[in-house]
């Protein structure tokens, strides 16, 4: 008992805040497929774009890291304005091969940017002081930062909550993802909407890209390193249904933890193996259908 | 008569003309052809190969035994057997290049071999580090390193500091295991015990549960060895969250060198790694390379063990060249000639062993320490004149 306690303890803890940082940055790619079918391979830019500012603006220009990572949030949600209007809405109305082709390169040409800027090395993360320290957990030490991780996502859980159940806002995004032409025939400008979507997803990248930067190092080959584990999000949550891509997010983090902890050497198989049985067992996500 | 004295002349003039020409035959330049990695995933080390090869030109000439030497490079782009012997092929048939240089990974040259083999091309492995690579073709020499000699100072030293219980991690791919292998045997032949041992994927990115793992066995020293950057950074950053770092001595190979330290925080001080160079080393060849160095490519700029295997390699190649003159080329011979010679290396005395082709040369046991407030790689000990280890597969 005195062996499974700890080992449980570090699973849920490692195994959460994993979770966390993985659901925070695909459900940006959740909502943009369930809203527009538009398969962007290239969200993990947005992720990796953040990171990058947070980690480099306080140096440049003397703030705080907590300062630096909501400007960072910020300037990434303008890009992806910016790159939404000139670049992913000509994607709509694409066949799949065409957006998956045209995101990929857009992914690779972004790497090659930021190897051109930066180097093909990681970058090198320093979280403040006060997030490097250790707690006393069930009688043994946990990093603070696995705590900050987890606090992030839920005070972002509680706003998209908010944002989602309880705001006209909301309803209507809802209404678009569950069935756009309806939508369009109650006068809803669903374009509007999905830019809109679109920055939100991309600047909670940005948050995951930065609050992650511990566990997904910062690297330009990032966006495009990391795409099965968002991609394996987003297969098993389903069209748009965030609630699910939640419970997908821990179950993932849960299992690949799990996974490298008792069996190193088939670490990355398990969150695979677990993948290919429940795209067989529930092929239309895992909470299809679950209200 | 006057016909007579034209074709004299005619014949004077052609052999006068001729003249220059057998000048030229012993002037002409030699080639030799670089396999190295200028883009895709080894392009770091690549262009740190490339660099000692620059400052080597700069500090020793473009020519030797009275010949000019031109350098042909060619580029992998990745790790890809096919293109390894299509290169080779290439440079030997059609750019006749008399000596090959370069080969960063061992699947650069292993595929090589047949074509080596076939045309008796004298080959430097500047980092290729298989123990058994150099069984492939008898034309091969190494200045870089054998894995082994390198994963046995690290046994040794551990055993040398009282260690007796070891944990041994390593990405999961070939060299990953030459190191595992070469660790558990001379750990073992020393009394040591391997309390517990494991493989990750390459494609690891949190390292959190394996360090967890590694902090719950009962154990007094770990072995590691990761690739650098993004492994190397997650791993030790995770060691260190879990204390593994300073309850133990954790040593590896090359996965903090000094050019790299700037990716990493303070949690990677007290790491230890055994390796053929250290930045640290105060000798004179060291210290007139890193100044090349720094006046070339900046003073931000710091040697590596790459760039200096490929000093070190140009160097032999040159001493090959050297024998040859006056001669035609032969590759045989300029290849035995690079047998047994000692080399003045910014790295210390590096010989070549006559009968194995592995390079004979000291392994630095460095420490992570803050020197002058920057995080530094300080030597703490060595292991003298260290031969390529022999262990059973």
């Amino acid at each position: 008992m005195d062996q499974i306690t700890p080992a449980a303890t570090f699973i849920l803890l490692y195994g959460v805040s994993y979770g966390i940082v993985l659901f925070v940055i695909s459900i940006g790619l959740v909502l943009t497929l369930g809203l527009m079918r538009v398969v962007n391979l290239a969200h993990g830019v947005f992720a990796v774009l953040g990171g990058y500012l947070a980690f480099n603006l306080p140096s440049l220009l003397g703030i705080s890291f907590i300062a630096s990572a909501l400007i960072s949030m910020v300037l990434v949600l303008l890009v992806s304005l910016v790159l939404e209007r000139v670049f992913f809405r000509r994607l709509f109305g694409m066949t799949e091969l065409e957006q998956v082709l045209a995101t990929i390169g857009f992914c690779f040409a972004f790497i090659a940017l930021l190897t051109f800027a930066f180097g093909p090395n990681v970058l090198a993360t320093k979280y403040p002081e006060w997030m490097s320290g250790n707690f006393s957990l069930l009688g043994r030490q946990f990093p603070l930062y696995r705590v900050f991780v987890m606090a992030c996502g839920l005070v972002i859980l509680l706003a998209l909550w908010l944002l989602f159940d309880h705001t006209n806002f909301g309803a209507t995004l809802r209404a678009c993802v569950d069935n756009q032409s309806m939508a369009k025939a109650t006068g809803i400008n669903v374009n509007w909407y999905f830019s809109v979507a679109f920055a939100i997803g991309a600047g909670l990248a940005a948050i995951g890209g930065i609050v992650g930067a511990g566990m997904l190092p910062l690297e330009p080959l990032y966006p495009f390193k990391h795409l099965p584990l968002f991609l394996t999000i987003v297969a098993l949550s389903g069209f748009g249904n965030i609630k699910a891509s939640l419970v997908v997010s821990l179950v993932v983090g849960l299992v690949d933890t799990a996974g490298r902890y008792f069996v190193p050497e088939y670490g990355a198989f398990t969150v695979f193996t677990l993948l290919v049985i429940l795209v067989l067992w529930r092929p239309q996500g895992l909470l299809a259908g679950w209200k | 008569m006057k016909r007579r004295l034209l074709k004299t002349l005619l014949v004077s003039a052609a052999i006068a003309s001729l003249a220059p020409f057998t000048a030229l035959a012993q002037q002409e330049p030699i080639r030799i052809g670089i396999i190295n990695h200028d883009t895709g995933p080894f392009a770091t080390p690549g262009r740190e190969i490339r660099a000692g090869i620059d400052i080597f030109r700069e500090l020793n000439g473009d020519t030797v035994g009275g010949r000019k030497v031109e350098i042909i490079y060619r580029d992998m782009g990745g790790s890809n057997p096919a293109t390894a012997l299509r290169l080779a092929e290439e440079l030997i048939v059609r750019d006749k290049v008399s000596i090959l240089g370069g080969f960063y990974l061992t699947s650069d040259a292993s595929p090589a071999a047949a074509v080596i083999n076939q045309t008796n091309t004298p080959t430097v492995l500047f980092v290729a580090a298989s123990p058994t690579l150099l069984t492939q073709s008898p034309m091969f020499v190494r200045v870089g390193q054998n894995i082994g000699q390198s994963a046995v100072a690290a046994a040794q030293f551990a055993l040398k500091s009282g260690k007796r219980k070891a944990y041994v991690a390593v990405s999961d791919y070939a060299p990953g295991h030459d190191v595992q292998r070469f660790f558990r045997s001379a750990f073992e032949a020393g009394g040591g015990k391997i309390v517990d041992e494991l493989r990750a994927p390459l494609n690891t990115v949190d390292y959190a549960p394996i360090a967890e793992r590694i902090k719950n066995a009962d154990i007094d020293m770990l072995d590691i060895f990761v690739p650098p950057g993004a492994a190397a950074v997650s791993f030790s950053k995770s060691l260190a969250a879990q204390g593994v770092m300073k309850q133990n001595l954790v040593i590896g190979m090359g996965e903090a060198e000094d050019s790299d330290l700037n990716l990493f925080d303070d949690s990677i001080i007290g790491f230890h790694q055994a390796l053929y160079y250290a930045e640290a080393l105060e000798n004179p060849e060291n210290k007139a390379f890193t100044a090349a160095l720094k006046k070339k490519f900046g003073a931000d700029r710091s040697p590596t063990f790459p760039a200096v295997s490929a000093y070190d390699g140009m160097g032999l190649i040159y001493k090959m060249i050297e024998s040859q003159k006056g001669k035609a080329f032969d590759g045989k011979a300029a290849q035995q000639a690079a047998l047994g010679v000692t080399i003045r290396s910014p790295r210390g005395a590096l010989t070549i062993d006559a009968a194995t082709r592995e390079p004979v040369q000291d392994i630095y046991i460095r420490r992570i320490d803050k020197v002058n407030g920057k995080l530094r790689n300080v030597i703490v000990d060595s292991f003298k004149a260290v031969k390529a280890p022999v262990i059973a597969n």
